[in-house]
């Protein structure tokens, strides 16, 4: 079932508030089990079920392992798992966002909210251009290690500098060349189109929207009245 | 029409720079991990401004209007809520692009004034920090609950966050202020001769 991006762009807003307030540990587990549960929804069992099994097993670690903390490897130690546990709702709602959306219904949803062209181009254009530019960073390394400029990938985390020469500079000199190109798909594909858009993906929200962001409603509200 | 689409190319650059320095701030974040086992995000924006001096100049040279640094922090900064991982990393990004962008556009100054702003621009990155604050937080609230004494957790953070703190800020500045001046001779090499000068 697809979800509108407003409803994930609340249910992020919702993880952050989460994270910053605090909440006790039944919200907390009540709040993971809602997080995986829209992620079924959304199509990512295996996603939730992974996400469900790491917070049981830090839960568990907290009251076994790390019940006494007396010792600075304890603190350490319980401090991460901890700290880990806090953070987990966050990347849960990250995991949801991303999955199962198509870039041009972001770009829907941000005109919709009158998100400035300045903004929305670049970003747009980080959505696309990143899977290339990881390609390059893998092209490049195998190019290296032909021409025998470096022995494997560790030596470039061994020589920092060195890497920075090796591996940017192409990215940089080869940016002109991929931005003339972009340049070209904007104004083809209409992008750049001052007026208003119009978009194949119904940006209406459903009845499994509405029902998403009433609960993230009782979520907040919760906070106050339940913790 | 003309100048709508250089418009649009430079705004195209300022996302394949973004795009550039993104994967860069992604390897850093990779390396620390793989090389400091604990706390390795505090050393981030560091090496970041180590790596990423190069990029910097790059966007300074191909759009240098005002505008271009905060067009990075802010889509850097939608990029960090989206993918979720440093949900309020938003607002150092947006508060310290844009000081460094009026600094770089808005004054006037010779060569030092390139290493402050990017030193500035660097500090944006302090979001991915941001979250073991409030997981101290947490932590703190949790030790509350299972009956530990406020004197005894002060004791056990009093060290800990100052010391980190100091570390983490101060490498920034050195870290960026080193990366600025390799980056300047990186870009001598070879980039300056392909783009004419730089301003």
């Amino acid at each position: 079932m697809r979800f509108n991006p407003l409803t994930k762009l609340v249910i992020i807003v919702l993880a952050t508030f989460v994270f910053l307030a605090n909440v006790s540990l039944m919200y907390e587990i009540v709040f993971i089990v809602f997080l995986g549960i829209l992620l079924l929804i959304n199509g990512d069992p295996y996603a939730a079920m992974i996400y469900w099994l790491i917070f049981s097993l830090l839960l568990l670690l907290s009251v076994t392992v790390f019940k006494n903390i007396h010792d600075t490897w304890s603190i350490i130690g319980s401090f991460l798992i901890i700290g880990g546990r806090r953070i987990l709702p966050t990347i849960m709602a990250a995991t949801f966002a991303i999955k199962h959306t198509h870039v041009s219904e972001w770009m829907r949803s941000l005109q919709r909210m009158h998100v400035p062209f300045d903004i929305i181009l670049p970003l747009v254009v980080v959505f696309r251009f990143f899977p290339t530019l990881t390609d390059n960073l893998k092209n490049i390394i195998k190019a290296l290690q032909f021409r025998g400029l470096i022995s494997s990938k560790l030596a470039l985390i061994v020589h920092p500098i060195r890497a920075i020469e090796y591996v940017l500079i192409p990215m940089i000199s080869s940016a002109d060349t991929v931005a003339s190109e972009l340049s070209s798909v904007v104004i083809t594909r209409g992008i750049s189109h001052q007026g208003i858009h119009t978009s194949i993906f119904g940006d209406h929200l459903r009845f499994i929207d509405y029902i998403v962001i009433t609960s993230s409603i009782f979520f907040i509200a919760g906070r106050w009245l339940i913790d | 029409m003309a100048r709508q689409q250089s418009k649009i190319k430079e705004l195209v650059y300022i996302g394949i720079y973004t795009a550039i320095y993104f994967l860069v701030v992604c390897i850093s974040t990779g390396v620390l991990k793989l090389t400091v086992p604990i706390f390795n995000s505090i050393m981030i924006p560091a090496l970041n401004a180590l790596l990423a001096g190069v990029i910097y100049l790059t966007v300074l040279d191909r759009v240098p209007r005002f505008g271009a640094l905060t067009t990075i922090g802010i889509v850097m900064g939608i990029f960090f809520l989206i993918t979720g991982h440093f949900p309020i990393a938003f607002v150092p990004e947006l508060i310290f692009s844009l000081l460094a962008d009026w600094l770089q556009h808005g004054t006037r100054g010779g060569k030092t004034k390139i290493y402050l702003s990017y030193t500035i621009f660097s500090f944006g990155l302090t979001g991915p920090i941001l979250p073991l604050w409030f997981m101290k937080q947490a932590y703190i609230n949790e030790l509350v609950s299972r009956g530990k004494d406020q004197a005894y957790i002060n004791h056990v953070f009093a060290a800990v966050t100052n010391v980190s703190f100091v570390i983490s800020m101060g490498s920034i500045v050195v870290c960026s202020i080193l990366g600025m001046w390799i980056a300047q001779k990186i870009y001598d090499k070879h980039l300056a001769g392909l783009r004419g000068t730089r301003s």
